[in-house]
Formats: structure tokens, C-alpha cells, sequence
């Protein structure tokens, strides 16, 4: 037999409900932006993958084409050379960023002399602006580039980089590497997280570093791994400036990246509602590779006290 | 009481909004853009000012200057937004973009019925802004596609200057001894510029007398993968690339900068280019000089016009500051200040003795300078977007020219029955 607590009607009286339009007041200028900028646009670009448009002759010429836009889009070449780009610079630089992400905030979670001076040298180019960063990187990678010649110490030839279509999407994905610093900030602070008594425990019973690691770091940090991931899988798949700036989607479209290619659609030829189809399908791509990280993540993420997300 | 006020406010909040359509003396307001820097020497801005100040005219110009990276998502803004400025300037690149939109206002009628005007510039420039048949756009700005090199290169190598003969085969062999070595076998200079910078290439068929459209822009089969076309590429891509390239390759100018830097800086004999260049060359002091493009000397014209937008309310006012904008008065004003050409045939031709022999070239070109291929047509535009993945495409070896080519023909059709 159970007990059951008497349900007490609170009585909602004129201040509980001023109470309450206080607070909408108070997310009353987030809903609006949220709504205004966010919401709104979406249903319409939603609409517009519907229409053919070519946004310079005003609202008026929006035309309802129904499927075209998507037909077209799946018959359209340069649509899945856009797509092998960005899945090919997804499928390499997410587990590669992460990796050294992970490793550089391992190192700069030991207790040595300087330690802030050198998490502050590789967060720096974190917040250097990226059109700046691209710019310097030009110069990098260059035939007769910082890297080449470092390269030529080491009796390499280097290749010019961002000029070959079989090196220049490893151009930039080498470039990336430059600005993990906000994924290293993120892992420094997990890091921090993990019980220093876990590893002491295990040093009485003689775990190698590496056993540490594997035990003890990566399954306290999982969480904070999951959230790296799930923030690189949305941001390589919306990569724009960087190619936008460095390459324009060449040589050979071979760093058209999927958002390259929807921005010329749309502000190239004006072609507004292709360009939103577009937008809808990588929509659903970033969607789906989201669930199925989220969906995964009860075999690897681990969970204190069971605070699941 | 709140009410009343929150009223007042908003009304006057409306009025002024209505104020600013209509000047404060009642002149019908002609809203103007272009690109370009914010400057006391702006001849347009002092035009602007004049025009405002003469208290004969019934009209109010807002002029309004937008730096270059901004002006074209300015311009889409405002076409968007169902309103658009009344004056626009445009690159020769969109002109028939924005008369395919129908944004831009024909001017054959306003012309035909202001019988006190006659055009003043040189036909040439005048017809540039010419699409299909009916005048759109007045050129405010022209740079003609011809040769300039530098003549410290030529006289260390002994090599005669380009002259008004030259062939591409004189030429090409010039370019040839002109490019120079360095001991571990890189590059110390080269001896041409075979850019893929689309004008340039069209530039350079065009003066061998090809074309990658027919006479009236309504065709590519035949034109764009014709043999002669297919044989002027292989020829041209050749130039920069391999191990005796005697031009650079995109690798090198990103090493040495661009082509204006590697001229200057004695890496580059020749390039062909706009007369964007000139200010550069005199300030770096580099010994250059100029001359027509070889062969039957056709190259494209480059250039800037403004143009009336369609959905402007007064037509005849916009008409009126059009006339200004272009007219000798600011064209004085704009070469005085900017070193640009003059669009006017008698400032033009008064100018030729001034502009120094070095810079005859430029002048000289004038006589051959022909419209882009985008200007001439909507299948011009496309034609030009498949020719340049052509182009690149060739330069990276991805198949045989005439596969190539012919990918490009079927590309442009492609894109005209879209």
C-alpha cells in the first residue's frame, strides 16, 4: 500500500500571475530575436526550397515550383562533389582535431613550470580573426612556403598546397589544427574534473600511465568528449570561410565544400530557392549524424550519478 | 496621458521617415551608389555637391558611397528589399545580370526625348554599355586589356620592345629569352604572364581571331570547342607548365605575390592587364612601358557604368544626375583626381599628348578593345563560367582538350535550358 501526498491546489492569484509576466518579459527580448532571426527565417527559407526565386526582384517574383528545387539538387553533379568534399574533410579532421585536442590539453594539464604561459600560447590562435588566419596561411603553404621549406630540412618536396587538387583539402584540414585551441580549453577543464584519488588508487596498484588513461581519464572525460564531438561534427559540416577565402572551391572543386557551394547558388546566381534545398539537406545531415552520435553515446559516454543529458 | 505621448512620439517618428524621401525644400530625391573609397577628392561627391548647391535644380541627389567587399551584398540588399537605388554603378561583369533581371532602366527613351543631348563620349565607350540592341549603362571608368612589361628586363637581355607588329610567336619568343634560371634550377624571372585570369585568355583568343561564341552570343557548339580554340589552349596552358615554363605558374605567383609585384620587381617581363596597374608601376619607380596586344591587337575592354534602376520613381529626375555623373564636368573631375581615363572623346584625345609615351599603349588598345563575352548575351555569361572550368581543367591535365572542351559546350547548354 502506498501513501499518497494530498495534491494541494495552489491558488494562482493576481500575483503569481504578474510573477509570471514578469518573467515572460524578461525572455521576451530572446523569443523575439529567437523568432525574428532564427525562427521566422527558417520557416521561410523552408518555403522558399519550395519556390524558384532569385531574391534582386522582390517578393512579388517568388514562384512555387513544389519538389524541383530537390530533384534537381539530387541530379546535380557539383551537388555530390560538394558533399564527398565536406564528408571526406569531416571523416579526417573530426577524429584528427580531437585526438590532438585531447593530447596537447593532457600535456597541459601536468604541473610543470610556465604551464599558463604555454596554454596561452596554444589558445592565441584561437582568437585570431579567421580571414586574418587564412591569409598567413596562404603564405604557409605555399610552394616555397614555411612549410616547404621545413620540409626541404628534411629532404622533402613539398607540394603547393593549396594550388593541387590532390593536396589542397589537406592544406586546410593541416590549417584547422592551428585553431583547436577552443576544443583544448574544453578537454583542460574535463580534464581537471577527473578525482585526483582515482589515480592515486591506481597508482597503489601499479597501473601504467597508459592503463591511467584508458581506466581512469578517457571514461571521466567521455562526456566532455561527446560534447567536442557533437560541436566538430555541426562546425566541419558548416566549414565556409576558410575555403571561401583561401581556395573559392578550387582547384578543381576540390575544396567545394558544401557551404561554398550553397553561398554561390545563392549570392553568386541568385538562385534562392535551390540555395535554401540546399540549406534543408545539409540541415538533415548534421541532424541525422548528430542523433546517431547522441544515440551511441550510451556505449562510450560515461555518467556520474547518472546525469544523462 | 501615457498614450497621448507614446501617439506624438510615433507620429513624429512617421514624419521624419516621410521628410527623408522628400528634401526639406520639396526636390525630388535621386538616391545614387558606387563602390569605392570615402574621399575629399571624390569627383563624384563634389559633382553631388554642385548639383545639390544649384538652386535652379528641382532635385536632391543622396549619394552614397560603399567600400568594394560590401557593395554587391548592399546592392542585392536594396534590389531585394523591392526598392533599389535610383542610380547604381556596375562592373562590366553584371551588366547583363542586372538588365536579365530587369533592374536596370532603358535609357533609349529618355534619350530620345531629350533632344538638347548628344552624347560626348567615344563610341567605343559609349557602346559598351549597349546590351542587346539598347543602351543601359553610361561608363563612368574603362581600362582596355593591353601589354605592359618592363623595359629594364628587355634592354638586359638585349631584346627588342614589344611593337604594333609583334605576333604572339614574336612574342612567345621573346618570353623565351627572357626567362632566366638560377643555378639550382629554380626560377629567377619569366619571360610572360599566361594567367588563367579569364579577360586575359579571351583576351588573347581574340587577338588570334577566336571566340568562344558566334557573331550575335546565341551559340558555343563550334565556337568554344572549336580546333582552333582547342590548338590557341594547349598552346597558351603550355606556357606555365613544366620544368621550361617560361611563364609563371599559379604556385609562382602565390611565392612571388601577383604578377604586379613580379613585374615590379624585375620576375616579369610582360602581362597582359587593365591600366588599374599604372599607379602602381609609378610609384614603385619600375622602368615599364606599354603596347597593343599582338596579332590582329583585339582585347576586352574592362569597365564601370552606372546604370538607372527600373524601379525608380522619376526617371526623367535620375535622368538628369545621370547626365551629370557622366558628363565631361565629372569626367574632368574623376581623371583629374583618380587618374582614370576619360570616357569623353575630346578629353580623350586632348589627354593623348599628356599621358606620356610609355603609356601609349593604353590609349592606342582603345581602337580594339571589344565587349567581354558576358556583356554580349546571356549565353556570353555561361560561356565564359564553363570556359574558365575549362581552362582550369586543362591546367591540372584532367582529360583531353576536346573532351574537355566539349564538357564545356554541353555545360553552357546545360545551364541556358536551366
Amino acid at each position: 500500500m502506498t501513501l499518497q501526498q494530498p495534491v494541494r491546489r495552489v491558488k494562482r492569484g493576481a500575483s503569481a500571475r504578474r510573477q509570471n509576466l514578469y518573467g515572460y518579459a524578461f525572455i521576451m527580448p530572446w523569443l523575439l530575436g529567437m523568432f525574428l532571426f532564427t525562427l521566422l527565417p527558417m520557416l521561410f527559407s523552408a518555403f522558399l526550397s519550395l519556390c524558384k526565386w532569385d531574391i534582386v526582384t522582390g517578393l512579388q517574383t517568388i514562384e512555387f515550383i513544389g519538389l524541383k528545387n530537390f530533384t534537381k539538387l539530387f541530379a546535380d553533379k557539383k551537388f555530390y562533389k560538394a558533399l564527398q568534399v565536406t564528408f571526406q574533410y569531416c571523416l579526417i579532421s573530426i577524429p584528427l582535431y580531437q585526438l590532438c585536442a585531447l593530447g596537447v590539453a593532457s600535456m597541459l594539464n601536468m604541473r610543470i613550470r610556465f604551464m599558463r604561459v604555454f596554454r596561452l600560447i596554444f589558445y592565441l590562435p584561437s582568437i585570431i580573426p579567421v580571414v586574418a588566419s587564412s591569409m598567413i596561411w596562404i603564405q604557409i603553404l605555399g610552394e616555397n612556403g614555411i612549410l616547404n621549406q621545413g620540409l626541404a630540412m628534411l629532404g622533402i618536396r613539398g607540394p603547393a598546397w593549396l594550388n593541387n587538387p590532390g593536396t589542397s583539402l589537406y592544406g586546410l584540414i593541416l590549417m584547422g589544427l592551428w585553431g583547436i585551441g577552443h576544443s583544448i580549453i574544453i578537454y583542460l577543464a574535463g580534464l581537471q574534473g577527473v578525482p585526483t584519488e582515482l589515480y592515486e588508487a591506481a597508482e597503489i596498484d601499479g597501473a601504467t600511465p597508459m592503463r591511467k588513461f584508458l581506466k581512469i581519464t578517457a571514461p571521466m572525460i567521455s562526456p566532455t568528449i561527446f560534447f567536442n564531438v557533437v560541436m566538430a561534427i555541426i562546425g566541419s559540416f558548416q566549414y565556409f570561410t576558410q575555403a571561401f577565402v583561401m581556395t573559392n572551391g578550387g582547384p578543381l572543386n576540390s575544396t567545394l565544400f558544401y557551404n561554398l557551394y550553397l553561398y554561390t547558388k545563392a549570392y553568386k546566381e541568385f538562385k534562392m530557392g535551390y540555395a535554401s534545398a540546399m540549406a534543408w539537406v545539409m540541415f538533415g545531415i548534421i541532424l541525422l549524424c548528430t542523433l546517431l552520435v547522441i544515440r551511441t553515446s550510451s556505449f562510450w559516454v560515461y555518467y556520474q550519478n547518472d546525469d544523462k543529458i | 496621458m501615457k498614450k497621448w505621448t507614446v501617439l506624438a512620439l510615433v507620429l513624429a517618428m512617421l514624419l521624419s521617415l516621410s521628410a527623408a524621401a522628400y528634401a526639406s525644400e520639396g526636390k525630388t530625391v535621386v538616391r545614387v551608389t558606387r563602390w569605392g573609397d570615402v574621399s575629399q577628392q571624390d569627383a563624384e561627391r563634389i559633382m553631388v555637391d554642385q548639383f545639390n548647391a544649384d538652386a535652379g535644380k528641382n532635385i536632391e541627389i543622396i549619394y552614397d558611397v560603399v567600400p568594394g567587399d560590401g557593395y554587391g551584398d548592399r546592392l542585392i540588399t536594396s534590389f531585394s528589399s523591392g526598392e533599389g537605388y535610383d542610380i547604381f554603378a556596375s562592373g562590366e561583369g553584371d551588366f547583363y545580370k542586372w538588365v536579365d533581371t530587369s533592374l536596370t532602366y532603358p535609357l533609349d527613351s529618355l534619350i530620345a526625348a531629350d533632344s538638347d543631348w548628344n552624347s560626348e563620349m567615344a563610341q567605343s565607350i559609349y557602346d559598351m554599355g549597349n546590351i542587346g540592341g539598347t543602351q543601359y549603362y553610361f561608363v563612368r571608368d574603362y581600362n582596355p586589356i593591353c601589354l605592359w612589361y618592363n623595359r629594364d628586363m628587355f634592354d638586359a637581355a638585349g631584346v627588342a620592345y614589344p611593337s604594333s607588329d609583334w605576333t604572339w610567336d614574336d612574342l612567345f619568343a621573346a618570353a623565351e629569352a627572357l626567362t632566366v634560371k638560377n643555378d639550382d634550377g629554380t626560377y629567377a624571372q619569366f619571360g610572360f604572364n599566361a594567367q588563367s585570369w579569364t579577360y586575359a585568355v579571351l583576351s588573347y583568343l581574340k587577338s588570334l581571331g577566336l571566340d568562344i561564341v558566334n557573331a550575335d552570343c546565341t551559340d558555343v557548339d563550334g565556337y568554344l570547342n572549336s580546333e582552333g580554340v582547342a590548338e590557341a589552349l594547349e598552346r597558351y596552358v603550355a606556357l606555365s607548365v613544366g620544368d621550361n615554363r617560361i611563364s609563371p605558374s599559379a604556385a609562382d605567383l602565390d611565392t612571388f605575390g601577383n604578377a604586379t609585384a613580379m613585374l615590379i620587381d624585375g620576375k616579369l617581363a610582360m602581362t597582359l592587364t587593365g591600366a588599374w596597374v599604372k599607379g602602381d608601376f609609378e610609384n614603385s619607380g619600375v622602368n615599364y612601358g606599354t603596347a597593343i596586344t599582338p596579332g590582329n591587337h583585339e582585347s576586352y575592354l574592362c569597365a564601370s557604368a552606372y546604370a538607372i534602376g527600373s524601379r525608380t520613381k522619376n526617371p526623367e529626375a535620375a535622368w538628369e544626375v545621370l547626365k551629370a555623373l557622366t558628363g565631361p564636368e565629372c569626367t574632368a573631375l574623376r581623371v583629374e583626381y583618380t587618374a582614370a581615363l576619360p570616357t569623353i572623346d575630346a578629353q580623350l584625345e586632348s589627354m593623348r599628348e599628356g599621358y606620356g609615351e610609355r603609356n601609349q599603349g593604353v590609349l592606342d588598345q582603345l581602337a580594339y578593345a571589344v565587349q567581354p563575352v558576358g556583356v554580349r548575351g546571356k549565353i556570353g555569361g555561361y560561356a565564359a563560367t564553363a570556359f574558365n572550368t575549362a581552362l582550369e581543367r586543362m591546367v591540372f591535365n584532367d582529360g583531353s582538350t576536346m573532351d574537355i572542351l566539349n564538357d564545356a559546350v554541353q555545360e553552357v547548354y546545360a545551364a541556358m535550358e536551366e
